[in-house]
C-alpha cells in the first residue's frame, strides 16, 4: 500500500480528514434513516439500522446539526473490527463502531 | 503508446486517462512556457452521437514542482461541467454549431480554472466554454474558427484551451506490440522461428486520423520558477521546473439504479498521472501500473529499479539477436543505468552535455524536466537532446519530438556512454527507430497555441 496517497494539488498530504466522527454522525442524524438509504442502505432490510444509528445519535441531533444535503455512503471496512468508512461530498471519516458494524453485517445477510 | 492505456484499470476509463504531456518555451511568445495535457485517447472522429468530452466527475490537474522536492509548488486544476440544452433529443447538434453560444449545440461543456500554490488557491477563469468535436462540414463548418475562440485570456499573460485537438503523438503501436517489431529492421528480428514474418518496411503510424482532448496552458515563465526566477543562465537551479499531470476521481461511485444516475462521494483520489513519455507505459510492470498512477512523483524511488535495469533493455538484444552486443554485455554485468535515473528520475546534472542541465536534485521523481532559459531552437531538431537540440525532449517535450525513437535509443544505450566514457554503444542504438516523423502525420501543427492541430472531421474520410 501506498504510504502517502497522491491527492489533489499534488502537495501530499491526504486531505480526508476534513470531519469528525462526531460532526458525520450528526450529519447522518440529521440526515436520518432516509439519508442513509439514499447512501448505502437501500434495502428495506436496512431500515431497522438506519433508525437505530439515528436513536444513538438522537443526543448529537439535538445539538442543532445542521441538514445534510450530500448523500451518505458507508462502508465497512472491517466488521469483525467495527472500522467504518463514511463517504459524503469530498470528505472522508474513518471511525471504529463495533456495534454499528456488526448491525449492517446482519443486515447484509 | 506514450501514455494511452498504459495500465490495465485506467484504460477502462478513457476520461481519466492521461496520454501525453508537453513543456515548452513557447517559440513565438518569448518568456512563456507551453503545458499541455491530453487526454481521452484514441478518439475516432466519427464517434457520435455521444462525441467525446472530458469528465465532469474528474479532476484534472497540471503540476509543477520548482524545488526538486518530488511535490508540486504550482497546481492548475481544472473542473468541467456539461450543459444540455434539450434532453428530449438524441442529437448533439441540431444544425451547424457557428459559435460557441450557439443554440443549435445541445451539449456543452463549461470549465473552470483555478491556479493553487503556496499562497493558496485563486480562481483564473471560470464559466469558459470548451468547443465542440469537429464532426463534419455540416455541424462544423469552421472548426479553426470556434477553436480559436476557445482560447481564453485568463489575464496576467496567460491563455487557456481545453478541447479536441488532432492527435501529435505518432507511433507504430501495431509493430511495436507485435512482440517488439520495428518494421525498419524486421529483418533483424528473431521471428521467433516463424517463417512467414514481414520484411523491412516503413513504419506505420497507428494514430493517424485519431484526435484527443487537451488542456493547453501557456503562462509566463515567472508564474512558475522558483521565486519567479526570468533569468537567462541556463545553468541556474531556478531555471528548472519538473511537470506532470494527474487526474483523480473521487473515492466511491455508486450506481444509482433508481435515479438512472452516477453517485460520486468522498475526497479525490488520483487515478492517472504522466510525466515522462512512455515511463508507467515501458518502465513500469504491469503489476505495478496502476499503483504508479496512484502515487506522487515525491516517491518514485520505489520504482526506481526499474529504470535502472529496464526490462527492453534486455529485450533488445534477444529480440535482435546480434545486433547489441554491448548492450547485451551490459544488461548482463547488471550495470545499474545512470543515464536513465538520470533522464528520468532527476534531470541531467551540469558537466554531461554542454551548456546544458535540467538537474532537480536528489529526490528522484517522475516529471518532464524543462530548462526555461533555453531558447527555443531556430531549427529544430526532432530527436531532442539526442540530436544536439538542447530545446528538445528530455529538455521538456515539444509537440513534434520524437520521443519513442529519443526513448528507444536511450535506452539502447546510446546515452549510458554519457556516464561512461569507456562504453561504445552499438551502432545501431543511435538508429534505433520505428520508421515514424512528424511527415507521418496527415495534420499540421500550429505554429501558435493551441500547438496541436485541427482536430480530425467526423465527415472526412480517414486518408493516409
Amino acid at each position: 500500500m501506498p504510504d502517502e496517497e497522491a491527492v489533489p494539488g499534488g502537495r501530499g498530504k491526504p486531505a480526508t480528514q476534513g470531519a469528525t466522527r462526531r460532526g458525520l454522525l450528526r450529519g447522518a442524524a440529521g440526515l436520518g434513516a432516509a439519508g442513509l438509504a439514499a447512501g448505502f442502505v437501500a434495502d428495506k432490510a436496512l431500515a431497522p439500522v438506519a433508525a437505530s444509528a439515528a436513536t444513538r445519535n438522537a443526543t448529537a441531533a439535538a445539538d442543532a446539526a445542521p441538514a445534510h444535503e450530500e448523500p451518505l455512503i458507508v462502508h465497512v471496512h472491517d466488521a469483525r473490527t467495527g472500522v467504518v468508512d463514511l463517504f459524503t461530498g469530498t470528505r472522508h471519516v474513518r471511525f471504529t463502531d463495533p456495534q454499528l458494524a456488526a448491525q449492517l453485517a446482519r443486515a447484509a445477510r | 503508446m506514450s501514455s494511452h492505456r498504459e495500465a490495465p484499470e485506467i484504460s477502462k476509463d478513457p476520461v481519466a486517462d492521461s496520454t501525453d504531456v508537453y513543456a515548452f518555451v513557447s517559440p513565438d511568445k518569448p518568456g512563456n512556457v507551453t503545458l499541455i495535457a491530453n487526454y481521452v485517447p484514441l478518439q475516432g472522429p466519427a464517434g457520435g452521437p455521444n462525441f467525446y468530452e472530458f469528465g465532469q466527475d474528474v479532476l484534472y490537474e497540471i503540476h509543477v514542482d520548482n524545488n526538486g522536492n518530488g511535490y508540486a509548488d504550482v497546481t492548475y486544476q481544472f473542473r468541467f461541467t456539461t450543459e444540455v440544452s434539450d434532453p428530449n433529443t438524441f442529437l448533439y447538434n441540431t444544425g451547424p454549431i457557428e459559435s460557441l453560444d450557439s443554440a443549435n449545440w445541445n451539449r456543452k461543456q463549461f470549465y473552470t480554472v483555478t491556479r493553487v500554490d503556496g499562497r493558496g488557491s485563486h480562481t483564473l477563469g471560470s464559466g469558459l466554454a470548451c468547443p465542440p468535436c469537429n464532426i463534419g462540414p455540416l455541424s462544423t463548418p469552421d472548426y479553426p474558427a470556434l477553436a480559436a475562440a476557445a482560447v481564453h485570456d485568463l489575464g496576467g499573460g496567460c491563455s487557456v484551451y481545453a478541447g479536441q485537438r488532432a492527435e501529435g503523438f505518432y507511433i507504430d503501436l501495431g509493430a511495436i506490440f507485435d512482440l517488439g517489431d520495428l518494421r525498419p529492421f524486421a529483418s533483424d528480428h528473431n521471428r521467433f522461428g516463424l517463417s512467414n514474418y514481414p520484411t523491412n518496411a516503413p513504419g506505420v503510424n497507428s494514430t493517424l486520423n485519431l484526435n484527443v482532448d487537451s488542456i493547453a496552458l501557456q503562462v509566463p515563465v515567472s508564474d512558475l520558477t522558483r521565486g519567479g526566477w526570468t533569468g537567462t543562465s541556463a545553468s541556474d537551479s531556478r531555471a528548472v521546473i519538473g511537470v506532470w499531470t494527474s487526474a483523480s476521481r473521487q473515492r466511491v461511485r455508486l450506481y444509482d439504479v433508481n435515479g438512472g444516475q452516477i453517485l460520486n462521494s468522498g475526497p479525490f483520489t488520483q487515478v492517472s498521472r504522466l510525466g515522462n513519455p512512455l515511463f508507467n507505459e515501458v518502465i513500469v510492470p504491469m503489476g505495478k501500473k496502476d499503483y504508479w498512477n496512484s502515487q506522487s512523483p515525491a516517491h518514485d524511488k520505489q520504482f526506481a529499479s526499474f529504470v535502472a535495469h529496464p526490462e527492453l533493455a534486455a529485450l533488445l538484444p534477444v529480440l535482435y539477436p546480434g545486433v547489441f552486443p554491448n548492450l547485451a554485455a551490459l544488461d548482463k554485468a547488471g550495470t545499474s543505468r545512470a543515464d536513465l535515473e538520470a533522464i528520468l528520475l532527476t534531470g541531467i546534472p551540469s558537466g554531461i552535455i554542454p551548456g546544458f542541465q535540467n538537474y532537480t536534485g536528489a529526490t528522484q521523481a517522475d516529471e518532464l524536466r524543462l530548462n526555461t532559459a533555453i531558447k527555443p531552437s531556430a531549427s529544430p531538431n526532432i530527436y531532442g537532446l539526442l540530436g544536439g537540440d538542447l530545446a528538445g525532449f528530455p529538455n521538456g517535450r515539444r509537440v513534434f519530438d520524437d520521443v519513442t525513437a529519443i526513448e528507444l535509443r536511450a535506452i539502447a544505450g546510446v546515452t549510458y556512454a554519457l556516464v561512461d566514457k569507456s562504453y561504445t554503444p552499438d551502432a545501431a542504438a543511435g538508429a534505433v527507430t520505428d520508421g515514424l516523423t512528424p511527415d507521418s502525420l496527415n495534420v499540421p501543427y500550429l505554429t501558435s497555441f493551441p500547438y496541436l492541430g485541427v482536430p480530425h472531421s467526423g465527415y472526412t474520410p480517414p486518408s493516409i
